[in-house]
């Protein structure tokens, strides 16, 4: 008969951990054959169930939501942000077009009768951002 | 939905990828808090984070390993960072002061319960390494290669290191050590 099981043959043995079949064949062999080996063996299996079975988590979490919420808002927020201050933008170069139009406040406020110039210049730049924000936000929908 | 078509999907963050990969994964994640943290709020927060930073740098998973081994090491890292900022407290003692029984060993006939009060209370004293190692080996099903690759730690040293941690198990439970006992029937 071969030599009984080390307690390190034992833990592997019964926790599967034993791959190479030029080992595994001995042991089984062995294990066939000796009674004290295969109650070893078995107090090794009960241990594992009894330690799988404390340390089991039997809750289960379901973060679904969150996760999905975290990805979709930025794109709605990204167009919302933009409409929001292209009414806003729109709004402030009407005001500034209308008040251009009135002759008495050019004449008390010289210094803002290029109130046409810097509007265009405002619709330019916020007309440029919008359009590379959108492009971005389409990417980010379709790639 | 096989893992190539799973991470295209997530890459362009597609609903059906991001649900399918939540409901695969989220519960993985949750253990291995859970286990590390001993805590479900935090867990549940970890699980979320992890979650939504595997997704967002899905781009960098190479695909040599499995997902799976890849979002355990995201998801140890995030545990660890979260223990480091937070100083979550998680009972660390070393492994020898673990593992060593009284003198005054006596041979006790253990009722279910009080085997697994002791596993559960000799289970939380360990390392954070070990507590990894433990859920990973004993809850998650993984493979010897899969737990050296998450743990960045030999194959061999994984075997030693799950063998150390089943004899302290072992030792408490048979030859209890009668200040713990006494101390889990006080509690
Ligand atoms: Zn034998």
């Amino acid at each position: 008969m071969t030599k009984h099981l080390t307690e390190i043959e034992c833990f592997e043995y019964a926790s599967n951990l034993i791959v190479d079949e030029a080992l595994l064949g001995p042991l089984k062999m062995h294990l066939t054959n000796c009674d004290l080996c295969a109650k070893n063996v078995e107090i090794e299996q009960k241990l594992t169930s009894d330690v799988e079975a404390t340390l089991a988590v039997n809750e289960e979490i379901d973060v679904k939501e969150t996760v999905l919420n975290y990805f979709t808002k930025p794109a709605t927020n990204l167009v919302g942000v933009d409409v929001y201050w292209a009414s806003i933008a729109f709004l402030f170069i009407s005001l500034l077009l209308v008040v251009g139009e009135v002759t008495s406040f050019n004449e008390a406020f010289p210094q803002l009768t290029y109130t046409t110039l810097i509007a265009s210049a405002i619709s330019a730049l916020l007309l440029v951002d919008f359009f590379f924000k959108y492009l971005k936000y389409k990417k980010g929908i379709t790639s | 939905m096989n893992d190539s078509d799973l991470i295209r999907g997530l890459l362009n963050q597609q609903t059906s990828a991001i649900n399918y990969f939540v409901n695969s994964y989220q519960q993985l994640v949750y253990v291995l808090a859970v286990k590390m943290t001993n805590n479900k709020e935090v867990a549940e927060e970890i699980t979320q984070d992890v979650m939504i930073k595997c997704i967002e740098k899905i781009g960098q998973f190479k695909q040599a390993s499995k997902l799976k081994t890849w979002v355990y090491t995201v998801a140890k890292r995030e545990v660890l960072n979260y223990i480091r900022i937070n100083k979550l407290e998680t009972t660390q003692l070393t492994e020898n002061e673990t593992f060593n029984p009284s003198s005054e060993e006596v041979e006790l006939q253990l009722n279910n319960e009080d085997i697994k009060s002791v596993i559960s209370k000799t289970f939380n004293q360990l390392s954070l390494e070990l507590k990894e190692l433990l859920t990973l080996f004993y809850l998650q099903e993984l493979s010897l290669k899969e737990i050296a690759v998450i743990t960045e730690l030999s194959e061999a040293n994984v075997r030693v290191k799950l063998f150390r941690a089943r004899e302290g198990f072992k030792k408490v439970l048979s030859k209890k050590d009668i200040s713990l006992l006494n101390q889990l029937r006080y509690d």
